[in-house]
């Protein structure tokens, strides 16, 4: 994420109270940083990164374990907002970039302790990578396949769904709007908003339980999943 | 699929609706560790997310990160008050108010009858042990006896708090704790304190006042502040209190229905109550103003 600074805030762009309230660790300064940079730095981790280590070229290719890829943000994070990263951090370097290090740090220590050697690199060189990396590169073909099967399941949980609540959906994750701004298109709260979708969720989530207790979903959508989790668990293919 | 599956998928509609308390996230976690056909539910589920947000990571990921990293942040800021803060607080607290204990004492009113209108607060009524919080009567509201109670009325910043407690006769456990939490996880330590582990003794059968008042703008900020009371058969320490507190903090809010909270959060106050009908408790919340009420 870049950030531009405005006359006013600190030069990472964020607003000095931020910056206070983060080095001081005030829960919401976390939260608005975390916010700010969080949907970054899980890309990164999904879609995973190359790199150069020992001269050979390498490519993490991205977890597609849901939990993996947490685990992984939560570490991220977890590092980042240490009282003595926080206390340090002087809001001249751009943070982001710094984050994407520790996340790269966070994967690679991953794969060293499955006993793959790569070169340590230390957390406190932000913007200074041991490693060259080339940025993100799109979904694999493997995680293209493993999501047909789950993008039919959702298909049939759609078709379970009111007009409204198909119409919520339409607005937030097709028309890619805030939930301010469907709330306004929709004539509703935006607490509503919030709330109309935590019940979707827990729909979805009873309504794949319910498949897997009918045995329609044991199979394909359980085996892929788990196969590709398996593959990916050494995560690293080289280039 | 194992036993365990339909305490997963509740675990996972609680996460997906960012209703899972810090514990149960340990135990979701522990269990997809330490199971790959978990795992393969867990990925199912938010893959299912992000299918439906047509997002690489669905919204509902990121925010169940969020809240394990507020847990962390919660619970490094009731680590990070030093001892010495706190007790400095409280000696001048206890000090600045001697002159307002005196006073309460003076004028504090005969224990009230178990009808007389307070309300047993916290886990339902039936328990052995209910709490109140009381601050000055202001011109307009309903007051008894010169006070009201804080959970209904709130407080002003520079107003005095008492509390009051009520006993069912007959219970073994006769040690009285109180504590509060602020939103930014602070402990306020009412009794036992830093400086004194002893803790309260009860006097079961009729609301009784506490023997101490507090000065609220010594150590209290704007805000909001749960109160949560321990019967118990002695004093936790401060460390226990601490982390009784840092547990609390962690949970999500709760409604009346709910278990006493000694309860919510047992390995925890395992020291203090090996079983649960070892303790009673109650809790409550008053909002204290900047300005007077």
């Amino acid at each position: 994420m870049t950030t531009q600074a405005r006359e006013g805030d600190a030069p990472n762009g964020w607003s000095w109270r931020l910056l206070e309230g983060f080095r001081a660790g005030e829960p919401n300064a976390l939260r608005d940083v975390y916010r700010r940079y969080a949907q970054d730095v899980s890309k990164q981790l999904r879609f995973g990164f190359s790199f150069d280590s020992r001269g050979r070229a390498h490519r993490f290719v991205g977890y597609s374990s849901a939990f993996d890829l947490q685990d992984a943000l939560h570490e991220t994070f977890r590092r980042a907002f240490e009282p003595r990263a926080r206390q340090g951090y002087d809001g001249i370097r751009p943070y982001g970039p710094y984050l994407r290090t520790i996340a790269r740090n966070v994967v690679l220590r991953t794969f060293r302790k499955r006993e793959i050697s790569f070169p340590a690199i230390d957390d406190d060189d932000a913007g200074k990578p041991a490693v060259t990396a080339w940025g993100d590169e799109g979904p694999s073909p493997e995680q293209t396949v493993a999501s047909a099967e789950v993008r039919t399941l959702v298909q049939n949980f759609l078709g379970t769904l009111s007009g409204d609540e198909r119409r919520l959906l339409e607005v937030r994750f097709i028309e890619g709007k805030s939930q301010r701004d469907a709330a306004e298109i929709l004539g509703m709260g935006r607490q509503q908003v919030r709330s109309r979708e935590a019940k979707l969720r827990v729909a979805l989530v009873r309504y794949l339980k319910a498949q897997g207790e009918s045995g329609l979903l044991s199979n394909a959508a359980l085996m892929a999943l788990f196969a590709l989790t398996q593959l990916l668990g050494t995560g690293m293919v080289r280039g | 699929m194992k036993r365990g599956s339909s305490a997963l998928w509740r675990r996972l509609e609680d996460a997906v609706s960012g209703t899972l308390a810090a514990r149960e996230r340990e135990r979701l976690f522990d269990d997809v560790r330490a199971d790959p056909q978990a795992q393969a539910h867990y990925d199912l589920a938010f893959e299912a997310l992000r299918e439906l947000e047509q997002a690489p990571v669905a919204q509902a990921e990121l925010d169940v990160v969020e809240a394990w990293l507020m847990d962390d942040a919660r619970a490094e800021a009731v680590q990070a008050v030093p001892w010495w803060r706190r007790r400095s607080g409280w000696f001048a607290g206890v000090f600045a108010v001697a002159a307002a204990a005196a006073l309460l004492m003076t004028l504090r009113p005969s224990p009230p009858e178990p009808d007389d209108g307070f309300q047993a607060r916290g886990a339902g009524d039936e328990h052995g042990l209910a709490i109140d919080a009381l601050c000055p009567q202001r011109s307009g509201n309903n007051a008894r006896h010169g006070l009201v109670p804080a959970a209904e009325y709130g407080c002003g910043l520079h107003d005095t708090l008492s509390f009051a407690y009520r006993v069912e006769p007959g219970l073994t456990p006769d040690v009285l704790t109180l504590f509060g939490l602020t939103a930014t996880g602070d402990v306020l330590y009412y009794a036992p304190t830093p400086a004194d582990e002893a803790g309260l003794a009860v006097h079961p059968g009729t609301w009784t006042p506490l023997p101490m008042v507090v000065q609220l703008d010594v150590n209290h900020d704007p805000g909001a502040v749960v109160v949560y009371g321990l019967l118990s058969s002695h004093a936790p320490t401060v460390a226990q209190i601490d982390a009784m507190a840092a547990a609390l903090a962690a949970q999500p809010a709760v409604g009346l229905s709910a278990p006493q909270w000694h309860e919510r959060i047992a390995d925890d106050v395992h020291a203090l109550c090996p079983t649960s009908s070892d303790c009673e408790s109650a809790e409550l919340s008053f909002s204290i103003h900047e300005a007077p009420r």
